[in-house]
């Protein structure tokens, strides 16, 4: 419900108030945000530290951009492949990466990234290799326009978030919590715990690929850096400093760094370090990421309610 | 009729042989205890039984099926369901989330995925209802990390009780606590044994827990069983006097 308030609200701003940059950095934060929120579900909801979901946002920008610019389909079509493409590597990458502990998944996941990246880079008669599947994607008529594309992107992330948000609140995200929790408890409760961690893993590879979809859609292009190891550290920025307890934590994370990025970048090539202050700045004062403090903020103000069943900071 | 028995089972970690040709049973609606010193292999054996650990060598039948190479998740779905030395609760979760994990793993509803937890009012009565059988109730929304010593052991126990065990292996249910607390906790593991008619096996280091509360007690000493019986004829049998209640206390 609060996602199709959320989506309509932002499609009437961009009428209300229809600036080019405005428009175009909230299609950014829109698509970051979705991106980040898909990797929060291994990170905040399950426990599983990721370094390597951008592997799969390359996944979904290359799926959807060479769908479209070489075999001219509808988008519809290009989108359902990407989602297809996007589950067999998450099924595929997630089934050895669970096997291990949490640094050597980590440190997998990473290694998994470098393989994408790595055939980005090889196969160049599909992705252009290097310098990237450039030459422009055909976009129908009714997305031709920025805020039609806009639009687009407000309705595929709120639907995509709207997902997120059923299956967190489902019984299904409750035992990912207790996976999180403890691993070695559920197993006595009679949780296949790598079952659990696999369909997450799939589902975050999903919406990582969608992402990425609607990224190389909204400029037109696949680059090699979308699926750089480096590009991972992006989104865990987001689910930190927004806060991976909350559920729009990421997504509040995505539109800091854009907008970070965004003004920095008009005074300063320094924005690495504006980036970097910030990340430390919350991590040493805050401890926890801006979207958890005021949910507990929040909560902590209303203790006595009627029933308070459920933990206060570790909501959605 | 045996519920759950071990023939010849012996585990060693290295050099070290923690369960040494170990052959006993327990019988179906027994509430039994297992004792003896530390380091006699006491955790070591609930591990085997759960599939937390596997055996070198011997047998594991559950109903006279062998489990002894079955997953520890699958163990815990046939109904053998165990409790810990160290807690092993969800520290950050609610009391209520997590017996929540027990009542939704037993009632298989873990992969429903767009339906709302919270409003699954079925799941939440018995969930209250297994909060009330340990006591728990008024704490139900706080924090596992918030509860006090006492409370988290009772919520570790009733975790592994709300499964509705078929045997239950709780591994020192009382350890860290003053005694009243002991007796407390006991009695009320005894009263939900004997409401539900469940079989449990406890281990324990409290003697006046042990003799209170045992129809059997068996003794463990280096991985081997030096005693089987009901509680007068284990405290009278001069092997263990000697090896275990001697030098204890
Ligand atoms: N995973 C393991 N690796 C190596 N050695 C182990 C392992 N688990 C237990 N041991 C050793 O096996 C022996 C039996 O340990 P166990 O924990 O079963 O004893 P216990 O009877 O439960 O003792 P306590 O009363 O102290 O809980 C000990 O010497 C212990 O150090
Ligand atoms: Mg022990």
């Amino acid at each position: 419900m609060w996602g199709i308030i959320f989506a309509a609200s932002l499609i009437i701003l961009s009428f209300v108030y229809p600036s080019e940059f405005l428009i175009n950095l909230f299609t950014q934060i829109l698509i970051m945000g979705l991106f980040a929120t898909s990797l929060n579900l291994l990170v905040g909801y399950t426990g599983m530290v990721s370094f390597g979901h951008a592997g799969f946002f390359g996944v979904g920008a290359y799926t959807a951009a060479v769908i479209l610019q070489k075999y001219s389909t509808s988008v519809g079509f290009a989108f359902g492949t990407t989602i297809v493409f996007s589950a067999i590597a998450a099924l595929i990458i997630g089934s050895f990466c669970i096997r291990l502990g949490s640094i050597y998944f980590a440190m997998l996941t990473l290694a998994f990234n470098q393989i994408i990246y790595i055939i980005v880079i090889r196969w160049t008669d599909m992705t252009g290799g290097d310098q990237g599947l450039i030459g422009g994607i055909p976009l129908p008529g009714f997305l031709s326009t920025q805020r039609a594309y806009f639009i687009f992107t407000v309705i595929v992330v709120a639907a995509s978030l709207v997902i997120c948000k059923l299956v967190v609140d489902s019984p299904f995200g409750a035992i990912l919590k207790v996976i999180r929790e403890n691993a070695d408890r559920a197993y006595s409760l009679g949780i296949r715990v790598k079952s659990y961690q696999l369909i997450v893993f799939v589902m975050a590879g999903i919406f990582g690929g969608i992402s990425g979809a609607l990224m190389s859609l909204s400029i037109s292009g696949a680059y090699p850096d979308f699926c750089y190891w480096a590009k991972s550290a992006e989104p865990i920025f987001m689910v930190v400093v927004g806060g991976m307890n909350s559920f729009l934590g990421p997504l509040l994370g995505a539109a800091i760094f854009k907008i970070l990025i965004a003004y920095s970048t008009m005074y300063t090539n320094l924005w690495g370090l504006i980036i970097g202050g910030v990340l430390v700045l919350i991590i040493l004062l805050v401890r926890k990421g801006l979207a958890d403090y005021v949910m507990e903020f929040v909560a902590a103000r209303s203790v006595d309610g009627p029933k308070n069943l459920l933990s206060p900071k570790k909501t959605g | 009729m045996k519920i759950l028995e071990v023939q010849h089972l012996n585990k060693s970690f290295g050099g070290l042989q923690a369960i040494n040709d170990l052959s006993l049973g327990f019988e179906e609606g027994e509430m039994s205890s297992i004792i003896g010193p530390n380091g006699a292999g006491k955790t070591t054996f609930f591990n085997l039984l759960t599939g937390y650990l596997r055996l070198d060598s011997g047998k594991i039948l559950f109903k006279n099926q062998d489990i002894s190479k079955l997953p520890n998740y699958k163990i815990g779905r046939m109904g053998i369901n165990r409790s810990f030395q160290i807690s092993h609760v969800c520290p950050s979760l609610t009391v209520f989330e997590n017996l929540r994990a027990s009542i939704l793993s037993k009632r298989k509803k873990t992969f429903k995925f767009f339906t709302n937890v919270g409003g699954m009012k079925d799941i939440e009565d018995e969930v209250m209802s297994s909060l009330d059988d340990i006591n728990l109730k008024d704490l139900a929304g706080t924090p596992a990390t918030q509860l006090p010593h006492g409370a988290l052991k009772s919520l570790d126990i009733g975790m592994a009780l709300a499964m509705d065990p078929q045997i239950a292996l709780l591994d020192e249910p009382t350890a860290g606590m003053p005694s009243g607390d002991r007796m407390r906790i006991m009695d009320l593991i005894q009263r939900l044994w004997k409401q539900k008619g469940l079989t449990i096996v406890f281990v324990e280091h409290d003697m006046d827990v042990v003799f209170a509360f045992s129809q059997k007690i068996r003794v463990l000493n280096y991985g081997s069983l030096i005693a089987d019986g009901t509680p007068e004829e284990v405290s009278q049998n001069p092997v263990v006097i000697e090896a275990y209640l001697g030098d204890e206390d």
